[in-house]
């Protein structure tokens, strides 16, 4: 009983789909052409397909905030045991932000500080 | 019903700026019945103001093929647009609003049919894949997906060492807050422009703002007239970076404040820089941005001149002037910023002149700089040498700080 109410329900959303894309179809007076697809340039064409890779500047910022979110998200329950451990807890946290911090430094050298 | 109500929106329009468009192109695009797009996308006509070169005219079809359905035409110049409708085109002199609204009512309600496509449907850079789908190539990605290796830059990344591809891609001639006519081939390393090439040049500056000065050449003319043609120059240039700094409303003062200047009323600059100044237009401009050398700056003469501190003006010669204790305005640093004062200021002091003496008259070939210097030759330096290493929004705003002779002159003469 289960099942023919689920396949009834699907049919219903297939046969409204393709109605809708019918409908579409039918009241578009006019094709998309290729120039509607491509980007505007002033007028000019890509030269190149939408395919092409190209540099992404942030990426190497976006990997330093992701390192300092992890940080960050470690530093919630540290703040808790912080309190029962004292400082053998503080010994680890610095640690571990001691190799952070070397991540940064490595950034720092390639050069991710550096706006433009 | 929604016809009539989607017809009485304002019309949608995309603007074409060809070379010698009518002095009102300004004023119409303030209008409130036009709402001017930024892309082909949202408008329904296609405005072509003033001719257009042979070499861009399949620039303006893809333009056209790029607007949606339903869409037409608009013609607003003398010289073109001799074989179609009536309907689709207006004289220079004439006011072409309520065409438009016809022509849009006409559109919506079915009775304009909408014109087809002028180019062939055909991708511009097809995707040679291997696939039945045209997907695919070799390696991770299709990593030799045309075919072809990808482009990489000639030298390594001097940042991170990661030399990914360049993006090449050719820009203009017909867009929002760019020298119209201009073309230019841009490769962009990531979000900065790394080199930029002059495909075609920008269009010459109007005749209109030519004709006092050309005038002085053959008669006797009013100081007035010169001076207030220049103030009403620099004014549109002033509302041209207004808008592009995301200022619309100051824009939009300037540029009537530039209808009324030419239409020989009395107006006040100086209420428009306060305002501009309290809307933070200092921060929208950094410092250095777009700075010039004395030698470009000695070159390009005029406004770009003084911004550098060169109190060179031909007006300093001529008696006229000269009795009205004339000494040319100047700015020091060179760059967007300063040229955007030095704007403001030439065109205070032309109205101030203007005030001083209403009714000086200039006896023939009087010696009067003009707001730029056409007739000089081009100069030995191009104006994407100004671009690498800039940003995009910094790029439209270097290109904006200079008028449109000066653009001109820096890249390569039209060959006729």
């Amino acid at each position: 009983m289960a099942l023919t109410g689920l396949l009834t329900i699907m049919g219903t959303i297939v046969a409204g789909a393709l109605l809708l894309q019918w409908v579409a179809a039918r009241a578009r007076r006019d094709r998309v052409v290729e120039s509607q697809k491509i980007p505007f340039l002033g007028g000019s064409a890509p030269q190149t397909h939408a395919w092409q890779r190209f540099h992404v500047r942030y990426y190497s910022m976006t990997l330093l905030f992701i390192a300092f979110e992890m940080e960050m998200m470690f530093m919630y329950p540290w703040a808790v045991v912080y309190v029962a451990e004292g400082v053998k807890a503080l010994a680890e946290m610095g640690m571990f932000l001691a190799i952070l911090t070397v991540g940064i430094l490595y950034g720092w050298r390639e050069g991710i500080f550096r706006w433009q | 019903m929604l016809e009539r109500l989607a017809a009485r929106a304002p019309v949608p329009v995309f603007v074409a700026m060809g070379r010698d468009r009518a002095p009102a192109v300004e004023r119409l695009l303030q209008s409130a019945d036009i709402d001017v797009t930024a892309t082909p996308r949202h408008a329904s006509i296609l405005l072509v103001a003033g001719r257009v070169r042979d070499s861009d005219q399949a620039y303006l079809d893809r333009i056209h093929d790029q607007l949606p359905h339903p869409r037409a035409t608009f013609w607003w110049g003398d010289e073109q647009g001799d074989d179609v409708d009536e309907a689709q085109r207006a004289a220079s002199f004439d006011d072409p609003v309520i065409s438009l609204r016809a022509l849009y009512r006409n559109l919506i309600s079915g009775a304009h049919a909408s014109e087809t496509h002028r180019l062939a449907d055909e991708p511009p850079a097809p995707w040679r894949g291997k696939g039945d789908h045209g997907q695919g190539g070799e390696g991770m990605m299709g990593g030799v997906p045309y075919g072809r290796m990808m482009p990489m830059p000639p030298t390594p990344d001097i940042r991170d060492g990661l030399a990914l591809d360049v993006y090449t891609t050719q820009i203009g001639p017909f867009m929002p807050y760019w020298p119209a006519g201009l073309v230019l081939e841009v490769t962009f390393q990531g979000d900065v422009i790394q080199s930029a090439e002059v495909v075609h040049p920008p269009y010459p500056p109007r005749d209109v703002d030519r004709v006092p000065f050309d005038r002085l050449l053959h008669e006797t003319t009013a100081l007035a007239q010169v001076e207030r043609a220049r103030a009403a120059h620099h004014l549109v240039c002033i509302a041209r970076v207004l808008s592009l700094v995301g200022l619309p409303t100051l824009s939009r003062r300037a540029q009537i404040l530039a209808v009324r200047v030419r239409a020989n009323e009395r107006v006040a600059i100086e209420p428009l820089r306060k305002a501009a100044a309290r809307a933070g237009l200092r921060a929208a401009l950094a410092p250095g941005l777009g700075r010039i050398d004395d030698r470009l700056a000695r070159e390009l003469g005029g406004p770009a001149q003084r911004a550098a501190g060169d109190a060179i003006d031909d007006r300093s010669d001529n008696p006229t002037y000269t009795r009205l204790d004339f000494t040319p305005v100047t700015q020091t640093k060179s760059d967007c910023r300063a040229r955007l004062a030095q704007w403001f200021n030439e065109a205070e002091q032309a109205l101030a002149l203007v005030s001083a003496a209403p009714d000086a008259m200039m006896d023939q070939g009087a010696l009067v700089e003009a707001p730029w210097a056409l007739r000089a030759p081009p100069i030995d330096y191009r104006v994407t040498e100004l671009l690498p290493g800039l940003e995009w929004s910094e790029a439209l705003l270097v290109l904006n700080s200079f008028d449109s002779a000066a653009l001109c002159r820096m890249a390569p003469l039209e060959v006729p």
